[in-house]
């Protein structure tokens, strides 16, 4: 098996082309026919089961749109939302796997792309909780379960109970998170070092070309597609 | 600190006129009753009661004789180490290696001088072999080690620990103990703030005991080790010895068992996480659950609570062998977190949803001492208060089975003692109640039996506990 270790500033840079994709090209055939590539970007990192859920899932959903399509205003509004979904698949193909990576290489690969440390440090918070609040949204679903008022027939109540509980636990870890990380120096001025290997490789040059120039072609074919229109 | 007052913005005055002298190397432990403010004492410290949590401080502050009330908080963690209660709310790097190193980094010491150290420091401490592990996957007391080690690679000379067993087992609090002995050899200045004090006896200095934001009295050692245990329990503190079991098994009087566990077998895909477990509990029996941290107890109880399907094996309740979902019905499962099992707006809808009738609500929360705050939203109340609402929904869930994960981590004496007295009040009932616990003290206090579940060449049993 084949695996690639690409440098995390390149990916970025590949998650960067993506979302520009997302907002830039409005034809959704040709928006879509993205997650061929990247399936390709994540199976060298050997993600390529988590990449074959995501294509199999958006082959799926344009299925549904195409057929939903032309069905009457009610299955229109069906189509909406799956053309929507859809829509976010190659985002979350790229920015998935981001929410695996160590929140301090994260803190260094931004650092180094000089981004502007008010901007990212709510992208580090946003990566250190996303393990927490998957752990405390079963630890909900079980003590609803418990205590038998867990209702598919009232979805708005459900959510209520879910969501309230996550919000007032989550505000309250991240104040102890971040009453921890200003006791141990996150806030101080000046360099910080790291102990991790970055290094940007041939392999990263090659990512970053390609993204970057895909991303160019695709906006340059819906330019076309717009004229023959 | 001299005559230090601190009110929070929100208008509660924690601190009332504080005058404390910490020398340098000396041993201090903080105690009182929850809400006595010995938690922002140790805020006041490290700074984060004014930097961080905000409020009005009187009086003054003096690090190294250097005043902290100008100073940045990052400045203050240049002096003063600080190690929380929960260890899973303060890292922040996924590996273990990186979370040791993130303070270090953050000071920007030497690449080189951080990994010497790192080294060196985890191995004097036999951690080597977690540094490439996930701090997610780490028990609690592992991920605290960590926040210790954190601290030390820079080289702080001050600790300001606030109730750092909490969440620890038995074995967990040993080594914090064994940690904090290294300290002390080392010269370090340590204030640490508990309600477990048994570990820490042959370390303190003294101890300060603190009441409604005073400093009631100062003792030291052989002052604190003379108080009788009446005493201290009026105090709302907890033992000083370590506790020993001396439990009255009452086996079942006649009838069949209320809980028959029979080869239970669990495990995702291939990964057994346990087998063959066999277990039994009578009516009224209080019995807890020990075992080392990620054994599978938790696990066990999400399966007897039909959260989880059992691969094997078989359970019955009172005779009969419901299907796992309808064990949802059957038994109630207290789980950890108590902010996330309420869901009410109020401290009487929260008793009220999902039952039919509010009948009896209101002496249930009489009797956990509730009934005062009725009106108020869940969210709003103390830790111990959020305990005891989910306790009262509990009880007027009426199953026969109620099973409580941790029902007493961060309790002080007097909590703790509230809690016995409800477990009573239930097993007098008929009820069969199983804890997991780590709190040897609060087992030693209120159950009848203790089993430990045990692994030996890969068979997993409960063992009758052998102290």
């Amino acid at each position: 098996m084949i695996s690639m270790v690409f440098d995390l500033r390149a990916k970025f840079i590949v998650a960067l082309c993506v979302s520009t994709m997302t907002f830039a090209i409005y034809d959704i055939l040709l928006f879509i026919s993205v997650i061929f590539p990247l399936f390709i970007y994540l199976a060298l990192q050997e993600q390529w089961i988590f990449a074959l859920k995501r294509v199999v899932a958006a082959g799926v959903l344009l299925t549904l749109f195409l057929i939903l399509q032309n069905m009457g205003i009610i299955n229109n509004v069906y189509a909406v939302v799956c053309l929507l979904i859809l829509r976010l698949i190659p985002l979350s193909m790229v920015l998935g796997p981001l929410f695996d990576e160590n929140p301090a290489d994260v803190i260094g690969a931004l650092e180094k792309l000089r981004f502007p440390r008010p901007l990212f440090m709510p992208i580090t918070f946003m990566l250190r909780f996303y393990p927490t609040v998957k752990k405390d949204f079963s630890t909900i679903v079980n003590a609803l379960k418990i205590r038998g008022i867990l209702s598919i027939r009232k979805p708005l109540l459900t959510l209520e109970y879910t969501l309230v509980p996550i919000l007032i636990r989550s505000s309250l870890v991240a104040d102890r998170l971040s009453a921890a990380a200003e006791t141990r120096g996150i806030s101080r001025p000046g360099l910080h070092t790291t102990i991790r290997e970055m290094t940007f490789k041939t392999r990263d040059y090659v990512l970053v070309f390609f993204s970057t120039l895909l991303t160019i072609i695709y906006f340059l074919i819906e330019k076309g597609v717009d004229i023959l229109w | 600190m001299e005559n230090v007052s601190f009110t929070y913005e929100q208008g509660q005055t924690a601190l009332k006129n504080i005058t404390l002298d910490v020398k340098k190397g000396e041993f201090l432990v903080v105690g009182g009753k929850s809400g006595c403010g010995k938690t922002t004492l140790g805020r006041v410290i490290n700074g984060l009661a004014f930097g961080f949590y905000r409020g009005k401080l009187g009086g003054k502050v003096l690090v190294d004789g250097e005043d902290t009330a100008g100073m940045a908080l990052w400045e203050i963690g240049e002096r003063v180490a600080s190690v929380f209660q929960d260890p899973s709310s303060q890292f922040f790097a996924h590996r273990v290696r990186d979370e040791i190193a993130f303070a270090a980094e953050n000071y920007g010491l030497e690449k080189e001088i951080i990994l010497e150290r790192l080294d060196r420091i985890t191995a004097e401490l036999g951690m080597a072999d977690l540094l490439d592990k996930d701090m997610f996957s780490l028990s609690s007391g592992e991920q605290q080690k960590v926040a210790i080690v954190s601290a030390l690679i820079i080289d702080l000379p001050i600790f300001v620990l606030d109730e750092p067993s909490a969440n620890l087992d038995a074995e967990g609090t040993e080594a914090l103990g064994r940690m904090l002995s290294l300290f002390k050899r080392q010269g370090k200045t340590v204030i640490i703030v508990e309600h477990r004090l048994y570990y820490l006896t042959g370390l303190m200095d003294r101890f300060v005991y603190m009441n409604q934001g005073r400093i009631q009295t100062v003792y030291n050692r052989e002052e604190l080790l003379s108080i009788s245990q009446e005493t201290l329990t009026a105090m709302g503190l907890r033992t000083l010895q370590t506790p020993m079991l001396s439990l009255n098994s009452r086996g079942c009087k006649g009838g069949q068992p209320s809980l028959d566990v029979k080869e239970l077998t669990f495990g995702y895909s291939k990964k057994a996480v346990f087998s063959g477990i066999n277990f039994e509990a009578c009516k009224g029996e209080i019995i807890a659950l020990l075992g080392r941290n990620g054994i599978g107890k938790t696990t066990f109880c999400k399966i007897l609570a039909g959260l989880l399907k059992e691969k094997h094996g078989s359970i019955t309740l009172n005779g009969k062998t419901p299907g796992w979902k309808q064990r949802q019905r059957k038994t109630f499962f207290v789980m950890q977190e108590a902010e996330l099992q309420l869901f009410g707006e109020s401290v009487s809808e929260e008793l009220a949803l999902g039952f039919r009738t509010n009948e009896g609500d209101e002496s249930i929360l009489e009797s956990l001492g509730l009934a005062d705050l009725k009106e108020l939203h869940p969210a709003t109340l103390s830790g111990g208060q959020k305990q005891r609402l989910i306790q009262a929904v509990s009880k007027k869930s009426d199953r026969d089975i109620l099973i409580f994960d941790e029902p007493t981590s961060g309790l002080d004496g007097e909590n703790m003692l509230k809690t016995k007295v409800f477990f009573e009040k239930l097993s007098a009932e008929g009820k069969t109640i199983l804890v997991v616990t780590h709190d040897l003290e609060f087992v030693a206090t209120c159950c009848h039996r203790a089993v430990v579940l045990k692994i030996k060449e890969n068979e997993w049993f409960f063992d009758e506990w052998d102290s």
